[in-house]
């Protein structure tokens, strides 16, 4: 009985009144008239001169049919698109078959603790990060975000005049205690400055730093979400793309494994904690079916979710009816298994994708476990000059994404030290970083440097020392998503003969 | 999330600048000669574009004013991405680029695509499935030489201008209708005409300010501004729309004290088959207001879903009807002047759609204005929606370039504009013999997909005991229980407090239902107007 009423409970649960979070903008939505006639338009035999939609045989498109891949190794399907909806206007919330594809889906994979959550198609995570600061920023808020963040997800909101709180991330990601400490003195530290509350997160495959939250972290960051009322926003492009810990001398050829045991392997959502709905999760198929797409889906509770809506009514409206389309011709076809698999495989694809890379950095650096070594905030592995005991950088291979993130000992060069000595110099480690990126660049290997992942702090806050960063410290982020396995060896050896020249 | 800028592949576009002589203004036939002198378009995963290097470069037009005074505090703080740095290194051979984040293409499931069009001129739907042509969209056709633009592009991150496949068109084709007359303009793709006036009025506005429109405007218009803190003010209209003099009016008398605003600069406007109203500015009237515009420096946002919905003369019910466009060239001289193509200052951004054209769910337009206030939209597309779905453009320039080309979409406009005559002259012969002349009224709508009927209200039995608003609503309630859905007039104001109507409006649409459905309905609103007026 006692069981039984727990479970009875627990799907009851529904999202905690959230409307405190919701920004100006967002509030002063007038109501849309035309709603009004959505009410009539279900009578029998009515007919409507209301609306403004085209006719469909005005449309040039008579059908279409796609042909995929299959999920799996057998025959390949042939499908055929329906074609009228998807090609007229919608009502903002896209197919409703895709619609609750992603809600079976979700409430498979990532198990939201509360009841009421809903589904919302978006334009990929771009869009809907975009839609979400709209719909819970004020100009002059503060975001918190990872120490080195994606700077997409920052070009939205720096116009705004809002500013980052960089917290600190280690090896599995965010560190609670930082975000602890920053809300904790908050006030103190910013008297008459309303405490943030919106994280910006990339749990899985961290861009930059490749790192991946588990379980028990995130349930750390949760309940310290629920202890200072932040909403997380978990932008979650690469979730499929979890990695076991990269081992030295790891064979290059991960084998498959099955379906079951791939779900049972990933870590959870946000979702999977999220009680009071306090989580907006941005999920894309940008990663996993194609970017050019422009297809997602928010995962929100009922009031973030009829906002949103709202929102992408006045905007975006519906994502493109043929992406809709395709893309839930295509999974109503897969079904979730298949698409599972594909994704599995995807993972098995990326995951050998970054053994290469990190082969390839064996081959060309002598590479030492960094618990052996005591180098100060070194954390995975350290690479060190071919022959020689002098360390460059260090990385904590990914355990997801599409990233390295190399965390470079400027100090090491003599270059380096020279521009630190130089009185002139106000930022020894943004010039030497940008004198170092140009050499890449002039060898032929483009890398994305450092100062692309710092957090905007403000104009007061750009340089190294005033935006609190590392003394003698700078990174560099190398993909492995793009170019074939020769491309990647080659460009490896490209940045060890520069590290080699430099250092 | 999306790497930002371009970390793909070659990138290479050619200024058409040196010294060929094409006829100007660009013609349909010109285009091909065009293409041919600037070599086969390589472009592409992500590939950089810009109309510039598809459009007629012209030294002897005058530049874009520039509009640093107007654009917002939002829109000056938009940096270009930081990964834009990167991208002239790609052109470097032999680069090997660990920058960006994009995915391999074989890992699109996507392997072909083929769809149904029609073949012009036979575009009706009886016609296409009989000779309709079926389309193939490969994944690596680019590579195995079958064309310019293919699904492993398509299905990858692009630019926030769009593609450089579609983007060619759309700029031939802003070229042919509207040659601009001065020289910095560009075109950039959106993910349809909402979308892109949000932006717009992010790049203009500041909280508080006032957009200047028709009293009667597109109520979307209205409420993505609200939000914004941005008020719509109406400006009186006639049956050509907008009245120059009353705009002029309006903003010699500015008073920011009373007004508790700055004087607005922005004018919103639809100069074709206006929404609700369904009146078409003709040449004289743009040309009136542009001046006032020049007068007061507004800047003009031109929205034009319509423009293309421009129909025959009417004709009234027993006249015969106009023979179609005898050619391209007969059709394009029909077409009012747009203000784009009056535009010597650079100060109209113009807003073309698919979606009326086309179909709404490709979620394709785009915006043409000077390289300025393009520029400023792409960044933010940037952080926003980015591009219009790959799939949409993908699918759009199968259509519209390589099959139909710029002679068959001109066609195929053509064959809207009869189609969309004859919507209109079946809806208004059912009001002709169903609504009650003495109450109801109307102008033949000239473009777009309304008809705006004005009822005499002064006639009403109630006139002097209720207020416009209640004699709206109780007419359209007896309309629903006839079965039939009409929009009220005053869902479509500009001003959303304090506006006392001073007529009673309905709107109707003939874009949607049959030609029976629509006598039926007309009928039935007849009766309603009837019943609720007493006679």
């Amino acid at each position: 009985m006692a069981a039984l009423d727990t479970i009875a409970l627990a799907t009851a649960t529904k999202a905690i009144d959230m409307s405190h979070h919701v920004n100006t903008h967002s509030k002063s939505r007038p109501p849309n008239f035309l709603k009004g006639i959505i009410q009539y338009m279900s009578y029998g035999g009515m007919v409507s001169l209301a609306g403004g939609l085209p006719h469909p045989s005005l449309f040039p498109f008579q059908s279409a049919n796609i042909q995929t891949f299959p999920h799996s190794a057998e025959a390949r399907p042939d499908q055929l698109i329906s074609l009228a909806s998807a090609l007229q206007y919608g009502s903002g919330s896209g197919d409703a078959s895709l619609v609750k594809w992603a809600h079976d889906f979700t409430k498979k994979v990532f198990k939201p603790a509360y009841g009421d959550w809903e589904i919302l198609l978006h334009n990929g995570n771009t869009d809907g990060w975009a839609k979400i600061v709209r719909l819970l920023c004020e100009p002059g808020d503060y975001i918190l975000t990872e120490r080195h963040t994606f700077s997409s997800s920052q070009s939205v909101w720096i116009p705004m005049g809002i500013r980052a709180v960089p917290i600190d991330q280690d090896g599995r990601g965010l560190i609670p205690e930082a975000l602890d400490a920053a809300l904790a003195n908050w006030e103190a530290e910013h008297p008459g400055i309303r405490r943030p509350h919106l994280l910006n997160i990339v749990p899985v495959g961290s861009n930059p730093a490749g790192t991946t939250m588990d379980g028990a972290r995130r349930k750390e960051i949760y309940d310290l979400c629920v202890k200072y009322d932040i909403i997380i926003a978990e932008d979650d492009p690469y979730f499929f793309l979890q990695f076991p810990v990269y081992k030295l001398g790891e064979s290059s050829d991960p084998t498959p494994i099955p379906q079951e045991e791939f779900v049972k392997s990933l870590v959870p959502s946000f979702l999977e904690f999220d009680t009071q709905g306090r989580v907006i999760r941005l999920d894309t198929f940008s990663k996993t079916l194609g970017p050019g797409l422009r297809l997602g889906y928010f995962v929100a509770n009922p009031q973030f979710k009829d906002l949103l809506l709202r929102g992408a009514q006045c905007e975006t409206q519906a994502p493109s009816g043929w992406s809709q389309a395709i893309v839930a011709s295509l999974l109503s076809k897969w079904a979730i298994g298949g698409y599972l698999e594909w994704v599995s495989n995807l993972r098995g694809q990326y995951l050998r994708r970054r053994n290469w890379m990190i082969d390839s950095l064996a081959a060309n650096f002598t590479i030492k476990p960094a618990a052996d070594i005591s180098i100060p905030g070194a954390e995975g592995f350290v690479a060190y000059l071919k022959d020689t005991d002098k360390p460059i950088f260090s990385f904590v291979p990914p355990t997801g994404g599409m990233f390295i993130w190399t965390r470079f000992l400027y100090s090491q060069s003599p270059r380096f030290l020279e521009l630190q000595k130089d009185e002139k110099v106000e930022d020894p480690e943004k010039v030497f970083g940008d004198e170092l990126w140009t050499t890449f660049a002039d060898s032929l290997v483009l890398l994305g440097a450092g100062i692309y992942f710092e957090p905007w702090q403000g104009k007061d806050k750009q340089t190294t020392k005033a935006a609190g960063g590392e003394e003698g410290i700078g990174y560099f982020r190398l993909a492995y998503s793009y170019s074939t396995k020769e491309e990647m060896e080659l460009g490896i050896q490209r940045f060890a003969a520069v590290i080699k020249d430099v250092f | 999330m999306a790497p930002p800028s371009a970390i793909g592949i070659d990138v290479e576009g050619v200024r058409d600048t040196e010294g060929i002589v094409l006829p100007d203004p660009l013609t349909v036939n010109g285009v091909s000669a065009r293409r041919a002198k600037a070599g086969k378009l390589i472009a592409g995963t992500a590939a950089y574009t810009s109309s510039d290097f598809f459009k007629h470069y012209d030294a002897s037009k005058p530049k874009a004013r520039r509009w640093d005074h107007y654009l917002s505090l939002e829109s000056k703080s938009r940096i270009p991405s930081s990964l834009k740095g990167a991208a002239r290194h790609l052109k470097k051979p032999g680069i090997i680029s660990l920058g960006g984040g994009l995915p391999c293409a074989e890992y699109f499931p996507i392997e072909e695509l083929n769809m149904k069009i029609p073949k012009p001129p036979h575009f009706t739907e009886e016609e296409t499935s009989k000779s309709g042509q079926i389309v193939r969209a490969g994944k690596y056709d680019v590579s195995e030489g079958h064309g310019i633009y293919d699904l492993s592009i398509a299905l990858n991150y692009g630019q926030g201008s769009g593609s450089a496949q579609l983007l060619r068109f759309v700029t031939e084709h802003t070229e042919i209708v509207c040659h601009p007359p001065y020289q910095d303009w560009h075109c950039a793709l959106s993910v349809g005409s909402t979308s892109a006036l949000e932006q717009t009025y992010r790049m203009f506005c500041e909280r508080g300010d006032y957009v200047l429109s028709e009293e009667y405007t597109f109520a979307s218009a209205v409420e993505t501004a609200a939000p914004l803190g941005v008020k719509f003010l109406g400006v009186k209209i006639d049956n050509e729309g907008l009245l120059p003099e009353a705009l002029d009016e309006l903003l010699s008398n500015w008073d920011v004290q009373s007004r508790g605003a700055r004087k607005p600069f922005i004018l919103y406007t639809v100069p074709s088959g206006q929404n609700p109203t369904g009146a078409t500015q003709g040449t004289e009237r743009r040309k009136a207001i542009y001046k006032v515009a020049q007068k007061h420096d507004l800047y003009i946002i031109e929205d034009e879903p319509y423009y293309f919905l421009q129909m025959q003369p009417y004709t009234g019910t027993d006249a015969p009807n106009i023979p179609p466009p005898r050619s391209n060239e007969e059709f394009l001289k029909a077409l009012i002047p747009t203000y784009l193509s009056m535009d010597i200052d650079g100060r109209v951004m113009r807003m073309d759609s698919f979606s009326k054209v086309i179909a709404p769910g490709t979620r394709v337009g785009w915006i043409t204005a000077s390289e300025q206030v393009v520029e400023r939209f792409i960044r933010h597309n940037e952080c926003s929606n980015q591009n219009p779905s790959g799939i949409s453009q993908l699918l759009l320039y199968k259509l519209l370039d390589e099959n139909w080309g710029h002679d068959g979409y001109l066609q195929w406009l053509i064959n809207l504009r009869m189609q969309y005559t004859k919507r209109r002259d079946s809806l208004l012969a059912a009001c002709e013999k169903y609504l009650p002349s003495e109450i109801v009224s109307w102008n033949p709508p000239a473009a777009g997909m309304f008809l705006w009927l004005k009822l005499d209200w002064h006639k009403h039995p109630h006139a002097n005991t209720k207020k416009i608003v209640e004699l709206e609503e109780e007419i359209f309630l007896a309309a629903v229980d006839r079965g039939v859905l009409i929009s009220r007039g005053s869902w479509f104001t500009a001003e959303r407090v304090g506006f006392e109507a001073t007529d009673l409006f309905f709107r109707a649409t003939f874009a949607a239902a049959s030609s029976e459905k629509m006598t039926e309905a007309i009928e039935r609103f007849g009766v309603a107007v009837r019943e609720s007026f007493e006679l």
